[in-house]
């Protein structure tokens, strides 16, 4: 994999991948790998945490195009090896307030039809904290999945429990 | 958040037809909106960085959110 080419993003738009298709099995093993290596990547890069959850979703039995999404990420990272967080030194005085954002996408999972939360903490210019997290109830509209994720910042937040 | 009815159903409690079926653990929410606990803001789509965490962008989006949410590159730091 050295010689690839780098992309720019890391998952096409619009991709869709599915648990059942006909498509040959992949080697398990190196799956797993793959994914193990990028969800310790995810620690301080949240522009990769989307995809990688993406594939991490198939890990019981990956098929050709699951694996070739892996690789697609890893050529993302082969050309975005110096991005990191920073936390500059010149915001070592900001009161800063936290900020949160939060999204989600309404039936993202097409297997079970449940949606996924993502959110980011922000601390000035930083972000400090980000998940993503699929409902545990499936929503019938955006709304109510926009509803149902925007309680999980808070209980994040305070500790509150459901 | 991006989506002004979910907004408007955590600040206006009312009964609705539509929101009958939405668990009760879920209308805590609500609950702390109403006492002032927590803030909510609408944010537009330009500047909703959780976007990157729950779709997949096109390169130009994507580069533009990356940015904003705060990973840099970090070898040109000095």
């Amino acid at each position: 994999m050295m010689d690839y080419n780098s992309f720019i993003t890391p998952t096409e738009t619009g991709i869709k991948l599915q648990i059942d298709g006909d498509e040959k099995e992949v080697d398990h093993t190196l799956y797993k790998q793959i994914v193990g290596s990028l969800r310790y990547l995810c620690n301080t890069r949240p522009d990769i945490a989307y995809c990688v959850r993406l594939i991490s979703r198939f890990m019981e039995k990956p098929k050709t195009p699951h694996f070739l999404e892996a690789k697609r990420i890893l050529r993302y990272v082969k050309g975005t090896l110096d991005l990191g967080i920073l936390y500059p030194y010149s915001q070592k005085n900001i009161e800063g307030e936290v900020f949160g954002y939060s999204d989600s996408d309404w039936c993202g999972y097409k297997d079970d039809r449940k949606s996924t939360t993502g959110y980011v903490f922000k601390f000035g210019t930083s972000p400090i904290f980000w998940c993503l997290k699929k409902h545990s109830v499936v929503a019938l509209s955006t709304c109510e999945a926009e509803y149902i994720a925007l309680l999980w910042q808070p209980v994040k937040l305070y500790g509150w429990k459901l | 958040m991006d989506n002004k009815s979910a907004i408007d159903l955590a600040k206006h409690p009312m009964a609705h037809g539509r929101s009958k079926h939405i668990e009760t653990k879920f209308h805590f929410l609500r609950d702390q909106v109403s006492k002032k606990k927590l803030e909510l803001e609408f944010c537009r789509s330009e500047d909703q960085v959780a976007n990157i965490l729950t779709k997949p962008l096109k390169s130009i989006k994507f580069k533009e959110l990356r940015d904003k949410l705060g990973v840099t590159s970090l070898t040109n730091l000095n």
